[in-house]
């Protein structure tokens, strides 16, 4: 055994990693709890793609196959409906971690200078990680899913200029049809895993390059910080979490397994009261809020102008506030807990009304 | 102590290959295709129990795993905490100020 350590060492430099991994230093003190996210998004991020290509394996993208194919998987391959279930149950905590990581990452000022990039790259994380979301649920071709995507290219539409080429660009043509199937699926399974892998690299190299971010109120009181190795003091205490979370999302997928709707048809009128996924809800309602007209500006047009305006500012928000890391911010502070807030409360909304 | 630890690991191992995954692969299934919504469930109290068997299983060793990482932090604070105060390495803190 040592000798084939020695030898994989001298081959692939590996010893030299786990060095480096034994330099590095993590902070602790009373908001350390907060650096466990990141590590638990890429351990979802890692179910998603194996229980994904295990899908994969009998998932076919066409309209006549797709809605026969996941039947399939859910009632004849082994263990397929719990595959599926898992593949549901760690996106959807996947997207709850991204949410938290990033209402954190706001919080404890982890954006400042010298973390620009570091967040840029991790709002197109959020982003892309969204994208996976939308694109994913229509896979299954049932009609929840269908009304839900014809909806939700729609919106686009309404951006003056770009919108219809946008909305036209998603759907592959005027409506939601094959070609929509045929482009999400193409999203889904290889686009956007080439660029969530690209900028998981960069935002990683960019974490390990600038470090653990130390929370303003921790500089404050105390001159000297202690910290302790990274490696194996830290990632055992990570690997507990992840446990946990592996164990969650095992529970989740066997007591509330993912179900299949009526097998879409794209000639029958939209259902009513048709709702997108829980994660895209306060978005939603909020659209809803809006009057027909505003201004002689189309609501909905009004609405998701506003809605981008907003997405710019958050995206640019380390080149905004430009406060020295030691400088608090609370106006920003109050500003993300009213944001918490307002889309806990859309999000309930939306989900009873 | 390591021969210990991976003892554990093996018997921990073996205790989740053995157990009887493949009664799970019968739960779910109404055969309807076209018409209703499809939702997995357990057909009956076999298969239910099955299930809720399997579940404290998997939680089970998840704990026990949890116990092993948690003596092994304990240790590897304590070496560190060691090293740390017989070398004054300050390099493990950082000046803010």
């Amino acid at each position: 055994m040592r000798k084939f350590k020695d030898w994989f060492y001298e081959r692939t430099g590996f010893d030299d990693f786990i060095n480096f991994l034994k330099k590095k230093n993590v902070p602790r003190h009373m908001y350390t709890f907060w650096y466990y996210w990141g590590g638990a998004i890429l351990v979802l991020f890692f179910i998603q793609i194996i229980t994904g290509i295990m899908l994969l394996l009998y998932y076919k993208p066409t309209v006549e196959a797709a809605h026969k194919s996941v039947v399939k998987i859910m009632n004849e391959v082994p263990l397929g409906w719990i595959i599926r279930s898992i593949h549901r149950w760690s996106a959807y905590l996947m997207i709850a971690f991204v949410f938290v990581h990033l209402f954190s990452t706001l919080i404890l000022k982890a954006y400042r200078k010298p973390r620009e990039i570091t967040w840029i790259t991790g709002c197109l994380l959020f982003i892309i990680t969204l994208a996976f979301g939308f694109t994913g649920y229509l896979l299954p071709w049932d009609e929840v899913s269908l009304a839900a995507t014809k909806v939700g290219t729609d919106i686009p539409r309404t951006i003056p200029i770009i919108g219809i080429w946008i909305t036209k660009l998603l759907r592959g043509g005027e409506d939601v049809t094959e070609e929509t199937l045929t482009r999400f699926f193409a999203f889904h399974v290889c686009v956007l895993p080439l660029l969530i892998f690209a900028i998981i690299g960069i935002h990683l190299i960019l974490v390990q390059k600038h470090g653990m971010s130390i929370p303003i109120s921790i500089e404050k009181k105390k001159n000297t910080i202690p910290h302790i190795p990274f490696y194996p003091n830290f990632l055992y205490r990570e690997i507990i979490f992840w446990l946990l979370i592996v164990g969650i999302v095992i529970t989740l997928a066997f007591l509330f397994p993912a179900s299949l709707g009526k097998e879409a048809d794209l000639m029958a009128p939209t259902p009513k009261g048709v709702k997108p996924e829980w994660y895209f809800l306060f978005l939603f309602q909020t659209l809803k809020l809006f009057p027909s007209k505003i201004l002689s500006i189309p609501g909905d047009t009004f609405a998701v102008l506003l809605i981008l305006i907003a997405g710019i500012i958050f995206f640019f928000l380390p080149f905004l506030d430009k406060k020295p890391a030691g400088k608090s911010g609370k106006l920003i502070t109050y500003f993300v807990y009213l944001l918490i807030i307002y889309m806990i409360v859309m999000t309930i909304w939306g989900y009873v009304s | 102590m390591k021969s210990k630890f991976i003892l554990v690991k093996i018997i921990l191992i073996i205790l989740i290959i053995s157990l009887p995954v493949f009664t799970l692969d019968s739960i779910s299934q109404s055969k309807n295709t076209k018409n209703y919504e499809i939702k997995p469930s357990p057909k009956n109290i076999r298969e239910s129990t099955a299930l809720y068997v399997y579940l404290l299983w998997i939680w089970l060793v998840i704990f026990v795993l949890i116990y092993i990482f948690i003596l092994k932090i304990k240790e590897v604070d304590r070496m560190y905490k060691m090293k740390f105060e017989s070398y004054k390495n300050r390099d493990r803190l950082i000046n803010t100020k």
